[in-house]
């Protein structure tokens, strides 16, 4: 059983679908040994029954099922399957939603992807809370808030607790013992953001203003900038700058 | 600049045009007229469906400088589609229930019905619902219901209570003494928020090239004689309108918004600073139908005015606009010509021309009518223009150029469907930058910038209400 859901369930109109062409004009149908109309064989169609062509036409709307033990209904999937207007997966990424208006709905893998989520945040959750209150103020400010510092330590944690329900992986990816590197890079990074030590020109993060030296276009590459061994002498300035712009003796 | 030039599109020429902006702003509007087949921009502000964000309207409520909202009755809910049912397992098909009114759990797609409705099943038979709806998952409720009727034997074909199954509401019941009641809305008002989009254009020209080269040549009446008027500023103006009218369409076609659901603008330049921009034709009718093709037939065009008219306030009686590419264009001639051949009966038909004894053959169709409902087509440049790229079909066009948005133009309470929403006086602007030359590239004087080149700088600002967001109708071409 196949059953189609609307991504906007309330107001989406149904639509109706044909098969396509594809570039030469061909249309697919996906009867026959290479699926397209044009190459069946006269004893195909026969052998068919039912044929789809051009006029084959199926409405969708919300709530609509195919039956594949229905043979009619199997031979429209096999088209159906390729129609830009209809998304496989309701959470696959490379659907284009300006075309895609219907899904085909899984409740069984919705509710796998639902509970594994819910089963990482109670995870990372709890590894969060056992941390020791200085390293929760250092995932906090590495993951952009400098002034995690000078928080109550339930703040903290509340605060830290919303990053791990909005995006468990990236917390949990910084709870582990080796990334204490990359969460110390990050903290510099942040701080480097708040107190505009750093400023973005054309997209690339440079230190000071546009004629200051490249550290990445990305966070991750400033991240990784900021860790490598080779631009020790750059940190040390981006540090010291920060420092100065805190008040702390360099 | 008489006040007559400003009143008159008779006597403004192209120079005139470019000395009348500068004086009434307003007025630039009204270009659009020169690009009719910018078709977005003509069938609203270029026929007067244009208006002010500040202006006090029952069409649309002017929230902010940037932000307008307009309510419609929501579309009727005309029937409930049964859901894959948990308690009890799936129904499947094949067998019956309820006799001897025993109640029984069937699961819809929405929480729509309430208790003591009364529901109508495909085959015409009653059911009672007995409880409220019970939550199970994300778009299934279930309930638990009975059979309507007054004869214990009666029972119902499972066949009917399966998913993909619809429902309708039929009515409700209670008793005398009840003292509680529902009635399930048909309809529900909906509220649409709308954002201006700026568009902007600038070009700049060299002054060499402004002293010496005139690109245009126009003859106006002067003083009772034909004057001919050379200014290189002149062409590159309207070349620069077009382009600017061009950007305008895309923008009202295809444009996206850049503020989401909550109202928060998620783009903001370097400065931190949001970049406001409204939802185009296409995104404000993403909910409609829509439908692939790969043949036109008159049965295709029939069916979507017919399917159109259902969500329209009238039956019969509605305009429709169609607007589309050249392919598009073509397709719709085609079958035009199909259906006129089987009318031809005189040799003096409008199909065929004679004249100095040359036959002329051929018509161009823009308009059909089909039981009570008109459709317009209008050709739009923007499908074709060779930077609206989309995929290509094995002769190389564009599949956009197939693309038929069929528009609902029709009046809800006297406002037009399509409308557009300027700020008063900002709908359109232009802005002049001279070089050390002037505009011709050879006139001395005092100036405002070392730059020897001059500039234009053009800027409107406007949005796109679609009141009904449900009535209208995409085909298009896809491939595989």
């Amino acid at each position: 059983m196949i059953v189609f859901r609307a991504f906007n369930s309330k107001n989406q109109m149904p639509v109706k679908l044909r098969p396509l062409e594809n570039r030469a004009g061909k249309l697919f149908t996906g009867q026959g040994e290479r699926g397209f109309y044009e190459y069946l064989t006269d004893q195909e169609k026969k052998d068919l029954g039912f044929v789809i062509d051009r006029e084959t036409t199926i409405v969708i709307n919300d709530g609509k099922v195919l039956d594949l033990d229905d043979p009619m209904d199997a031979a429209n999937w096999k088209w159906i399957q390729k129609h830009p207007y209809i998304a496989l997966d309701r959470y696959d990424p490379k659907v284009n939603k300006r075309d895609a208006v219907f899904f085909v709905d899984n409740p069984q893998k919705e509710a796998e992807m639902k509970v594994s989520r819910d089963k990482k945040i109670s995870t990372v959750k709890a590894s969060m809370y056992n941390l020791p209150t200085g390293k929760k103020a250092q995932l906090a400010q590495a993951l952009g808030n400098p002034g995690a510092t000078s928080m109550t330590v339930e703040r903290i944690e509340e605060w830290l607790s919303m990053q791990i329900e909005r995006n468990p992986d990236t917390v949990a990816a910084l709870l582990d013992a080796k990334s204490t590197a990359k969460v110390n890079a990050m903290i510099i990074l942040e701080d480097a953001k708040a107190y505009k030590v750093i400023s973005r020109h054309a997209g690339t993060w440079r230190i000071g203003g546009v004629e200051g030296a490249p550290i990445g276009n990305t966070d991750e590459e400033c991240v990784q900038f900021i860790m490598e061994k080779a631009n020790e002498e750059q940190v040390f300035l981006l540090t010291n700058l920060i420092k100065e712009k805190q008040g702390v003796p360099a | 600049m008489t006040e007559n030039t400003l009143n008159s599109r008779a006597m403004a020429t192209i120079p005139e045009l470019a000395k009348t902006f500068n004086q009434a702003p307003n007025m630039a509007a009204k270009t659009i007229r020169l690009f009719p087949h910018n078709a977005l921009s003509f069938f609203t502000e270029g026929l007067g469906e244009i208006y002010d964000i500040n202006a006090k309207s029952d069409n649309f409520i002017g929230v902010n400088k940037r932000e307008y909202r307009w309510k419609i009755r929501g579309h009727r809910v005309p029937k409930v589609t049964f859901a894959t049912r948990s308690t009890g397992g799936a129904i499947t098909t094949g067998s019956t229930v309820g006799a001897n009114h025993q109640e029984f759990v069937v699961a819809f797609t929405t929480s729509y019905y309430n208790p003591n409705d009364i529901v109508k099943l495909e085959n015409q038979q009653l059911i009672f619902i007995d409880s409220e709806p019970r939550f199970i998952s994300e778009g299934v409720f279930e309930y638990t219901v009975s059979i309507n009727s007054n004869d214990p034997t009666e029972t119902i074909s499972t066949d009917y209570l399966v998913a993909g199954k619809t429902s309708g509401l039929n009515g409700n019941a209670y008793p005398e003494l009840s003292d509680k009641g529902y009635i399930s809305s048909a309809q529900a008002a909906e509220e649409h928020i709308g954002y201006l989009t700026k568009v902007r254009y600038d070009y700049s020209w060299s002054a060499d090239a402004a002293a010496t080269k005139f690109l245009i040549e126009d003859t106006v009446q002067m003083n009772g004689k034909s004057v001919k008027q050379n200014m290189i500023t002149d062409k590159l103006f309207l070349d620069a309108m077009e382009q600017y009218h061009y950007n305008k369409e895309m923008e009202l076609i295809y444009g996206r918004t850049t503020v989401d659901e909550r109202g928060r603008c998620w783009r903001q330049d370097k400065k931190g600073q949001d970049v406001v921009k409204g939802d185009g034709l296409l995104a404000q009718m993403h909910e409609s139908t829509k439908q692939t093709y790969t043949t036109m037939n008159i049965d295709l065009i029939e069916d979507i005015l017919m399917d159109m008219s259902l969500r329209m306030p009238k039956r019969t009686g509605n305009t429709i606009l169609l607007t589309t590419g050249m392919q598009g264009y073509k397709d719709f001639g085609r079958i035009m010509r199909a259906e006129h051949k089987g009318s031809w009966s005189m040799p003096s038909d409008k199909y065929v021309r004679t004249k100095n004894g040359k036959i002329e053959l051929g018509a161009e169709y823009n308009a059909f009518t089909f039981q009570g409902n008109r459709l317009i087509v209008v050709v739009n440049n923007v499908f074709d223009h060779p930077s609206n790229v989309s995929e290509m079909d094995e002769e190389g066009r564009f599949l956009e150029s197939s693309k038929m948005l069929f528009i609902d133009a029709s009046s809800y309470d006297g406002v037009k469907n399509i409308q557009m929403i300027a700020k008063d006086g900002r709908s359109f602007i232009t802005g002049d930058l001279d070089g050390v030359g002037g505009q011709d590239g050879k006139t001395s004087g005092k100036v405002a910038t070392s730059l020897d080149g001059s500039s234009k700088i053009m800027i409107g600002t406007m949005g796109l209400i679609l009141h009904n967001p449900y009535s209208s109708y995409m085909l298009e071409k896809k491939i595989v």
